[in-house]
């Protein structure tokens, strides 16, 4: 089965740090996959090189056998760890340059989905408070037919309910030709929505399996795993 | 409301628990039409890959099947869920055992504890 | 993709600039009103034997709204270039920037549109400003009547006396088209150089950014300014300049049309370069915060 995503010898080098180290990873297609690390392992530092934003110091990247540029960046739905919306758009203008720009954007699921939230499509994006303006952020990205979605940080800094709204967003979403990769450190939350995991330990990557042969050979859970690679 | 797992076991096993528990106990009546893998995934809070696990395992117990277009029904052989409920009573009554020997008593104590139980429990309801 | 990139730059930039627009020549309209009243009293004043007081007064207001139309004019055009610039800032350099750069469309585009829509929205600023200063002029400067005979006068006649008799030297109709196509070049070639000193600006500054393209546009101005010198030159000293005879409207007209070329190929060199740079920047040293 062909990869959507692989990277070799991917290296990059922010003038006295290594953010990412020799890192070789093959990611299957239709499976949601975690990317586990502790804050500052390099996390977002590969999903914006896959995502364009960033070029590596050394090695390639390809997704769907492509290397990074127009075409690749069709084919994935980013969500940044921060708001990237313009303050000034209403939803409505979000959702109509989302529809221009992406061919794959389901306007009709965007709006059922901003209909559950009850976000008003007059509100500008300043007007929302932060936890609704994440949750528009992830409607947009996650209303994206994608091929691969890369995720970062989308639970971390909300609260328990909203958590459970984005993991059955997520989960809702699934499309089995369709890859999920989650850079996350709340591993406890979202491991019962993985398929597979990367281990990230100082831009290396350490460890890349399925969570069932963890659970089934260790008999124990990520969380637990995590922690003992991760021991401080 | 999400079913509650334990991450250190394989998820899918304990899905497919779960939903044997509650077709024999005819939470879910036989002939019952499943939702969809993915609404059962987001009802779960778990993996749709997972789910599927799950259901397809359940299938190979006879206890569910697919069919071409109305998808995933509890199946309506009595037969096969008597034999999965035999298997899981032989099952946790081994499992009990086993646990109550540990403690030191012999498979007769065992038993006589139990008629007393049942007794207790008739005055309890004569009582209450 | 690229049109769909004009219509929203172009829409981003409306929600500021159509208002100041509309300001504009609304204070425009008002400062005329307000120095045709203040004449016309000014002038009845002096007819009934008003004092000298009342007419200095009346003078001072019709002077001040005249000054504070010249002001907003200025503003107005400061105004567009910062609201301009702010965009093109917002769009690649912040937050905004992950959008920007996720979309499926080449550096190449994305350059083109911020240009385009900038250019466009100047020389809507332009003519918004003419227009004001036109309707002041003919409107607002004599007490007479409404409209002012002399100033409508003096347009006319500069295109039915002085145009023609420019005709005598060089050649109109094609001098005016060099000039538009010099204009929208060096309009593009200014442009670009800002854009790039932003750029350029927010890689070498993490703070104070906007001090940093502030500094880098001084530089780089200077720069451009040694080159386009030295070019000339060149230029001038390739064509034998001294030795040019300007008599005849086809001598004028060749003299004019290749001066005119070869600052089109300056500007023209000039926005290439820039937008080369700003690509190549984008392309390869793309660093989001």
């Amino acid at each position: 089965m062909q990869s959507i995503l692989e990277t070799r010898a991917l290296s990059k080098r922010y003038s006295s740090t290594l953010a990412l180290n020799n890192v070789d990873l093959s990611l299957p297609k239709g499976k949601i996959i975690g990317l586990l690390g502790p804050n500052g392992s390099g996390k977002t530092t590969l999903l914006k090189i896959v995502a364009g934003l960033l070029t590596p110091t050394t090695g390639t990247v390809l997704v769907d056998n492509q290397p990074v540029g127009e075409g690749t960046k069709s084919l994935i739905s980013y969500l940044p760890e921060r708001t990237y919306l313009p303050d000034w758009m209403t939803v409505e203008d979000c959702l109509d340059y989302f529809a221009d720009f992406y061919k794959d954007f389901d306007m009709a699921r965007a709006r059922e989905m901003l209909s559950r939230l009850n976000v008003p499509a007059g509100k500008r994006m300043k007007q929302l408070s932060k936890g609704t303006r994440e949750k528009m952020q992830l409607v947009l990205v996650m209303s994206r037919r994608a091929k691969l979605y890369l995720l970062d940080e989308p639970i971390g800094g909300v609260d328990p309910a909203t958590r459970d709204y984005i993991l059955d967003t997520i989960i809702g979403n699934y499309d089995n030709e369709a890859t999920i990769l989650i850079s996350t450190h709340l591993i406890a939350d979202v491991e019962k929505v993985l398929d597979e995991f990367l281990f990230l330990k100082e831009g290396v990557i350490t460890m890349h399996d399925t969570t069932d042969n963890v659970r089934e050979t260790q008999g124990k859970s990520l969380d637990e795993l995590f922690r003992e690679v991760f021991r401080c | 409301m999400a079913w509650q797992f334990n991450s250190n076991r394989p998820i899918y096993q304990q899905i497919v628990d779960e939903i044997e528990l509650r077709i024999l106990n005819g939470t879910y009546e036989m002939g019952m039409r499943l939702p969809s893998v993915r609404d059962l995934a987001v009802l779960a809070a778990v993996n749709p890959n997972t789910m599927q696990r799950a259901l397809a395992e359940l299938e190979e117990m006879g206890l569910v099947s697919t069919q071409r277009n109305t998808g995933r029904t509890v199946t309506t052989d009595e037969t096969a869920v008597s034999r999965a409920r035999d298997i899981k009573a032989d099952l946790l009554a081994e499992t009990f055992m086993m646990q109550m020997q540990a403690l030191g008593l012999s498979r007769k104590e065992v038993l006589e504890r139990l008629a007393k139980g049942e007794h207790k429990e008739g005055d309890h309801a004569v009582n209450s | 993709m690229l049109k769909k990139l004009l219509k929203h730059d172009f829409r981003a930039l409306s929600r500021t600039l159509v208002p100041m627009q509309i300001g504009v020549l609304g204070g425009g309209l008002v400062a005329t009103l307000l120095t045709a009243i203040t004449i016309r009293l000014g002038e009845n004043t002096a007819n009934t034997g008003g004092s000298a007081l009342m007419r200095t007064l009346i003078m001072g207001v019709s002077a001040t709204a005249s000054v504070l139309i010249g002001i907003a004019i200025m503003a107005s055009a400061l105004v567009t270039l910062l609201l301009i610039c702010y965009h093109f800032y917002r769009s690649f350099l912040g937050d905004e920037g992950y959008l920007t750069f996720t979309l499926p469309v080449s550096t190449s585009k994305l350059i083109w549109s911020k240009l385009l829509t900038g250019m466009a929205w100047t020389v809507i600023n332009a003519l918004v400003v003419a227009v004001t200063l036109i309707i002041f002029s003919v409107f607002g400067t004599t007490s007479n009547s409404i409209v002012n005979m002399e100033v409508l006068q003096a347009y006319r006649t500069f295109f039915t006396e002085i145009l023609p008799q420019a005709s005598q030297y060089v050649n109109v109709p094609i001098m005016s088209v060099e000039i538009v196509v010099i204009g929208v070049l060096a309009l593009a070639s200014q442009l670009l150089e800002i854009y790039f000193a932003i750029v350029v600006g927010g890689q070498i500054a993490k703070k104070h950014r906007v001090l940093a393209a502030i500094g880098m546009y001084l530089l780089i101005n200077m720069g451009v300014g040694m080159i386009s010198t030295a070019f000339m030159s060149a230029v001038a000293f390739g064509e034998g300049v001294s030795s040019i005879a300007l008599e005849t409207v086809p001598e004028v007209t060749r003299f004019m049309t290749s001066t005119f070329g070869w600052y089109g190929v300056l500007f023209a060199g000039l926005a290439v370069g820039f937008f080369f740079l700003i690509r190549s920047i984008f392309k390869k040293n793309l660093n989001l915060q």
